[in-house]
């Protein structure tokens, strides 16, 4: 299907923010790591999986015409 | 402090060298400068390495190493924002820059206003994306400038000039005056190739510091002991509005900015502009590292103090000045400055290519060179306005000029990114969308601070604060949406002027 790229990639999007609209589970100091509150680290560690998350799409679902 | 003449040494050896190379990069794979999409699209030849590290010179902006610390510093988690912000901001630009790129490249667009300008066939809202494209730029220039501000008064002081009135006026035309002259000589083609050495020096610093700052002070338990729990540690409930609408925001106003449409339609092709956005979001791990610097701060005494007198947009270079050795502050702090340099050239570009091509050239006819000449011109007198801006603009948040920005830019999103995707929607219809988003998120921006100085850019409300580029959004959104329901009872019909076709996949020329 032709759109296949622009759904996924919109879902990734949903995904992200909602992984970063999860209050309760980082929004507070323990557990920490290496001494930083999770409401810290938990949002670095997203970064890690949105660029995932991203090259994963780019990489499997193409549009039409991309090899 | 850890700034002496070879501070200074270092420093100047390093720009000279970076200097070199913006005037080599005009040289660098050679195309003729005096056509305009050579000047400003690097002739459309760069690799997916270097859109990742252009993208990246975006991203490492004075935003990164002076505002957000500076938010932390005042503000503690609330900085954060910037995190979820760049988080999200990378998806939206895959969702959307290689549909741009691709009918850009069938139809031999610049700019998104060109687009528009097909799309809703209205060479009002045309002109009028632009406008508020190159207005919006204005302020991120400014913020650009401050940070180089920032490292130059750190840097006057460690030599031995008293912190006053003058430190900071001199500091300011320092880092006026380079970047004015270092603009003009070589476009985006000589921006990317110092891009590719002022992030390597980037890296250096900011992982070279983000290890020995801490281990210095025995770690990030020392300095999250040194602060109260709300808002260093975590957020108050009552600022979760603010930090999500404020990241939302933001995300969905940076590919707007005719800086980031500029720097993806410079890929080389789709492939590979896909990939390189793809792998962004690990700059932000470095942003999210720098932001920290805001709250590491408090457990060094002098460096605090030293913070505290410039209202924190010295953090940094002032947690560098006292715990790293005076030659690596050599190089961080050129790092730093040219940090806020190379974008704020690329950005006074990207105005500048909007200006010539989509407001001056819908009313007189310019040759190719007259074209280049005179976005070279409107780029440096771009950056006397965000100079002016400096002035006459006052706030107490350096991240206010970025936010204030975002306002403004955001309030293109109906016609370039819905663009995209549609042309069923009318373009006065837009037009009028336009102009009221862009009027109510200033008039609400200089209503919430009491039309003075900006310290806010959030509205409050029931729910808690909400960033304003988000309600005029909505607003704008409405009037177009209704302005078009309106027109099509009326019976106008969209004009097929762009194949669907177009948009998907490259055509290539018979």
């Amino acid at each position: 299907m032709n759109s296949a790229y622009y759904v996924a990639m919109l879902v990734v999007a949903i995904i992200v923010t909602l992984l970063y609209s999860l209050f309760p589970i980082y929004n507070k100091i323990n557990p920490t790591l290496g001494g930083l509150p999770i409401f810290y680290w938990y949002q670095i560690l997203l970064l890690a999986v949105t660029t995932v998350l991203s090259a994963v799409v780019v990489h499997f679902v193409k549009e039409e015409g991309e090899r | 402090m850890n700034v002496d003449i070879s501070t200074l040494t270092i420093f100047i050896v390093l720009f000279a060298i970076f200097a070199f190379l913006g005037f080599y990069g005009a040289r660098w794979r050679r195309g003729d400068l005096s056509r305009l999409d050579e000047w400003g699209l690097g002739g459309r030849r760069l690799g997916i390495l270097l859109v990742w590290f252009l993208m990246g010179a975006d991203l490492y902006t004075a935003y990164t190493f002076i505002a957000v610390p500076e938010l932390a510093f005042k503000s503690g988690a609330l900085a954060y924002f910037a995190v979820f912000y760049v988080g999200l901001t990378f998806p939206i630009a895959l969702l959307t820059m290689p549909r741009l790129w691709t009918v850009s490249r069938n139809r031999g667009y610049v700019t998104a206003a060109d687009f528009v300008k097909d799309r809703f066939n209205s060479r009002a809202l045309a002109i009028a994306v632009a406008l508020v494209g190159a207005v919006a730029e204005i302020p991120y220039i400014a913020l650009q400038i401050f940070g180089m501000q920032a490292v130059l008064i750190v840097m006057l002081i460690g030599l031995g000039l008293p912190p006053t009135r003058l430190t900071l006026d001199l500091s300011l035309l320092i880092a006026f005056i380079v970047l004015a002259a270092f603009t003009i000589t070589s476009g985006l083609r000589g921006a990317a190739l110092t891009g590719v050495f002022k992030d390597m020096l980037i890296w250096i610093t900011v992982l070279a510091t983000i290890i020995a700052v801490p281990l210095s002070i025995g770690g990030f338990s020392t300095a999250f002991h040194a602060v109260k729990p709300i808002p260093y540690s975590y957020l108050p409930p009552s600022a979760l509005s603010a930090f999500w609408t404020l990241a939302v925001g933001s995300a969905l106003a940076l590919y707007l900015y005719p800086h980031a449409i500029n720097g993806s339609l410079s890929a080389e092709d789709k492939k590979k502009l896909k990939y390189g956005t793809a792998l962004l979001p690990i700059y932000g791990i470095g942003l999210a590292l720098l932001a920290l610097f805001g709250i590491l701060v408090f457990a060094i005494k002098p460096a605090y103090t030293l913070s505290a007198k410039y209202g924190g947009i010295t953090t940094v270079p002032a947690l560098l000045a006292y715990s790293m050795p005076s030659w690596f502050n050599g190089i961080a702090f050129v790092g730093i400055f040219i940090g806020g340099l190379v974008p704020a050239a690329i950005m006074a570009i990207g105005s500048a290519n909007l200006l010539v091509r989509n407001v001056v050239k819908e009313f007189y006819n310019l040759t190719p060179r007259g074209e280049a000449t005179l976005a070279k011109w409107i780029s440096t007198a771009f950056k006397f306005l965000a100079l002016a801006f400096i002035f006459v603009v006052p706030l107490s948040y350096a991240i206010g000029l970025q936010l204030l920005g975002g306002i403004i830019i955001l309030q293109t999103l109906p016609p370039v990114f819905l663009g995209l995707f549609t042309n069923k929607l009318e373009g006065r219809s837009l037009l009028a969308g336009l102009i009221g988003g862009v009027a109510s998120g200033v008039v609400l921006t200089a209503y919430v601070n009491h039309f003075g100085a900006i310290t806010t850019t959030s509205y409050p409300t029931p729910l808690g604060g909400i960033y304003i580029a988000l309600i005029a959004l909505a607003i704008n959104l409405v009037i177009s949406l209704v302005g078009t329901a309106i027109a099509m009872a009326m019976g106008w019909k969209p004009k097929e002027v762009i194949k669907t076709e177009e948009l998907v996949r490259t055509i290539e020329e018979k």
